[in-house]
């Protein structure tokens, strides 16, 4: 059922490559490098990518990184995004996207009223090539993005040029066409003076991607003026101890604070 | 409950409307009473004057029950006779009317007050001298007064001078007698404006296969673009109505992203559209008349191939996407933001349909082009970067995040903990789960507008807080209502941040 864990895990990087179908059309080989290499310079843009936002709570950071990678994909084009809509999920907040350095003008929204009809609206919009980009919330494993819905996408954005991005809300992993997948959660920000919250931070992992190593994770912010993402440096997550309490103005010892780093937490 | 409308047969048993029901059914026990539905007796209205349109394209509505028909210039195509035209334009219309089942009454006159009076009074031609003067449908205090002071009829007052009238019962009575007399204009407002461009096909034989409609259908695009060619346009908006030979009448419209001339491109919206309907199209009895209409024509200069080819092509693409889109999932489902000029948070953006105002206007925008007419658009049009920056969030020369990517609408109810009671939240529950704050900024204090005769509830001022909780999730939180304002303000969750 769960290819990921095939091809990454147990095969060296160089084989488990082969096994996409995109290999033996081009001439691929593995680029080594860190995800914000891949991220910020190799991702293709003819290909279609999927983010995984397991948690609903994380839709936000999921919105987030995918609409910044679609914003670099498209390069300066319109983008879409495809939504279903439903109530209580939030709405995408122009003001929100102009402070990401996105021009909330190229956007263009469409609520589409079932699985569908979104699922034909994205690959219509793929298959035209007008479009920089094209983002599609898909909320949950329906039943009709199967495989071969997902392998019509990523021909129609091959053919096109037109970047897909699938941002999959409380999803599992399926087998699927995708070129590259990437696991997102928020991540503690860099906090700004006076202990304020700071820029966005996402707590990637690459969980598929036809030309590197899987399983690689970073924690990644976004830098306005560049447009381009950045590896954070490790800010302290605010202390815990045991109980699950805030320490607040509380003494601790060195031995305390590692135990509590989060890095290490993901490693055990 | 009282009588609103009476069929004749109640009239004849000296019902009136107004009348409360309880005294009409101690009268008539066996009085058959139904809910009044104004809004069905307009749909019906408007059916009719859809209906009407066969007879000629200036059909007005008269609520609550009438219909206003301008027939100058029509007659001849019916007989070359003024009055047997009417004549047989009045049998026809009673014809089908009366196939429905209604009681229609019909009334010619020169002017179309005078037509609704007659009509209304169930008069014949020529008769408004013998009209009632409530016919004037002034206030009924002077209907009162004339019907006191001996004047009954239209032909009283139309006999007496006009400077006495007005002195005595006001202006409006000599401006509605005008009106009646005909002898000043009463302006017909049609249910729809004149199109730029109408073409129409008419059958011998109804036709009734779908092949033939499609095969009509292109013929007729291919008329309206050769005309919108000759005249330098492109279609917007586009309806093609099937008139069906038992009277019904279906329609398909359809718009574009951009003016277009391009038949093609039509065709395809139009197969989208019948492809779309919810009940397919039922040809019946067959079709006897098609009409296509061009309801909106933009300016479109004849374009030059191959010159900036690519970034024209990119636009065309767009447009002809956007409207394929909108035509299969409805315009109001395909949409991009507009800003407004407002400081509430939910209210600085607005979602319009792409297809009405989308690409047009902006590539006007953009290339310097003046908008519509140069003296109205002083100000220019508020934009996102405008916006953005309160000026107490720029920091070293570079705008934080203060606004959140995903915005709640409406708000959502948090039950928080503040550590003191204006300061921010120590804790909060949402959607079911605890959340503690580990960084927060705040507040920013943002007033609702006080000239909106909003609820008060409503205009409550909020204070923002942007917090992290000890997870790394950033949320915007308000406290609705300071405390002098409110003795228990309550906490809301408004957005997220990425």
């Amino acid at each position: 059922m769960n290819i990921k864990r095939f091809d990454s895990a147990q095969l060296p990087p160089g084989l488990a490559l082969a096994t996409g179908s995109r290999a033996f059309a081009r001439s691929e080989t593995p680029c080594a490098g860190s995800l914000v290499h891949a991220l910020n310079k190799t991702l293709p843009a003819d290909a279609l990518h999927e983010v995984f936002a397991t948690k609903p709570i994380d839709r936000a950071s999921g919105w987030g990184f995918a609409l910044l990678l679609a914003a670099r994909l498209a390069a300066g084009r319109s983008l879409f995004f495809v939504r279903q809509g439903r109530r209580g999920q939030g709405q995408l907040y122009p003001p929100g996207l102009a402070e990401l350095g996105m021009d909330p003008e190229l956007f263009f929204q469409l609520h589409a009223p079932d699985t569908l009809a979104l699922l034909r609206a994205t690959a219509d919009i793929a298959r035209s090539g007008a479009a920089g980009a094209v983002l599609a919330e898909i909320e949950g494993n329906p039943r009709l993005f199967d495989l071969t819905a997902s392998r019509r996408l990523a021909l129609a954005a091959e053919k096109s040029g037109t970047a897909v991005l699938l941002l999959r809300v409380a999803a599992h992993e399926e087998p699927g066409a995708a070129y590259s997948r990437w696991g997102v959660v928020s991540a503690a920000s860099t906090p700004l003076l006076a202990d304020a919250p700071g820029p966005p931070a996402f707590a990637v992992t690459l969980l598929r991607h036809r030309r590197m190593a899987a399983g690689q994770s970073a924690r990644l912010a976004w830098n306005t003026e560049t447009r381009t993402f950045y590896e954070q440096a490790f800010s302290p997550a605010p202390q815990r101890d045991s109980a699950g309490e805030a320490t607040f103005g509380r003494l601790f010892s060195l031995a305390a604070r590692r135990a509590a780093d989060p890095r290490q937490h993901r490693a055990a | 409950m009282r009588l609103v409308a009476l069929s004749q047969a109640a009239h004849l048993l000296g019902l009136a409307p107004g009348l409360p029901l309880a005294d009409a059914r101690a009268r008539v026990p066996g009085l058959l009473a139904f809910d009044h539905d104004p809004a069905a007796d307009s749909a019906l209205l408007e059916r009719l004057a859809e209906a009407c349109l066969r007879y000629t394209p200036r059909v007005m509505v008269a609520p609550p029950q009438g219909l206003i028909l301008d027939i100058s210039g029509c007659h001849h195509l019916y007989d070359s006779n003024l009055s047997r035209a009417e004549k047989w334009l009045s049998d026809d219309l009673a014809r089908r009317l009366g196939e429905t089942r209604l009681t229609v009454r019909i009334a010619c006159a020169t002017a179309s007050d005078a037509a609704l009076a007659l009509a209304t009074f169930g008069l014949e031609e020529d008769a408004v001298h013998r009209l009632p003067v409530v016919a004037l449908d002034c206030a009924p205090a002077v209907h009162h007064a004339l019907q006191r002071a001996g004047l009954n009829h239209i032909g009283d007052l139309a006999s007496r001078p006009r400077t006495i009238l007005a002195s005595r019962f006001g202006e409006d009575v000599t401006y509605r007698l005008a009106r009646l007399l005909g002898e000043v204009d009463s302006p017909i407002i049609p249910r729809r404006s004149r199109p730029a461009v109408l073409c129409e096909a008419r059958f011998a034989e109804p036709i009734a296969h779908s092949e033939t409609v499609r095969a009509v259908l292109a013929e007729l695009t291919g008329q309206a673009v050769r005309e919108l060619e000759e005249r330098g346009e492109g279609a917007r908006a586009v309806a093609v109505k099937l008139f069906r030979c038992d009277g019904a009448v279906s329609q398909l419209a359809i718009e574009t992203a951009a003016p277009t001339r391009d038949a093609a491109l039509l065709m395809r919206l139009f197969a989208e559209r019948i492809e779309g309907l919810r009940d397919p199209l039922d040809p019946g009895f067959g079709y006897d008349s098609i009409t296509l209409e061009i309801r909106a024509a933009e300016p479109l200069a004849a374009d030059q191939r191959d010159f900036e080819a690519s970034a024209a092509k990119a636009r065309e693409q767009l447009s002809a996407l956007l409207a394929r889109l909108a035509t299969r999932l409805g315009p109001e489902r395909v949409t991009h933001w507009q800003a407004v000029d407002s400081h509430v948070p939910e209210g600085v953006f607005i979602s319009s349909p792409s297809t009405c105002d989308g690409e047009g206007d902006r590539a006007k925008r953009g290339g310097g082009v003046a908008g519509k007419a140069g003296g109205l658009t002083t100000a220019t049009p508020p934009s996102f970067a405008t916006q953005m920056p309160p000026p107490h969030r720029k920091s070293m020369g570079r705008i934080e995040n203060s606004r959140p990517l995903l915005l709640l609408d409406p708000p959502e109810c948090v039950e928080a903990i503040a550590e003191v009671p204006d300061g921010p939240p120590y804790r909060f529950r949402w959607r079911g789960s605890q959340h503690r704050v580990a960084r927060h900024e705040g507040p920013e204090r943002i007033a609702m507008p006080w000239w909106d005769g909003r609820h008060k509830e409503a205009r409550l001022t909020r204070d923002y807080y942007r917090v992290e909780d000890s997870d790394g999730r950033r949320f915007w939180l308000f406290r609705h209502g300071l405390y002098d304002e409110k003795p228990d303000p309550r906490w809301y969750m408004h957005g997220l941040f990425a």
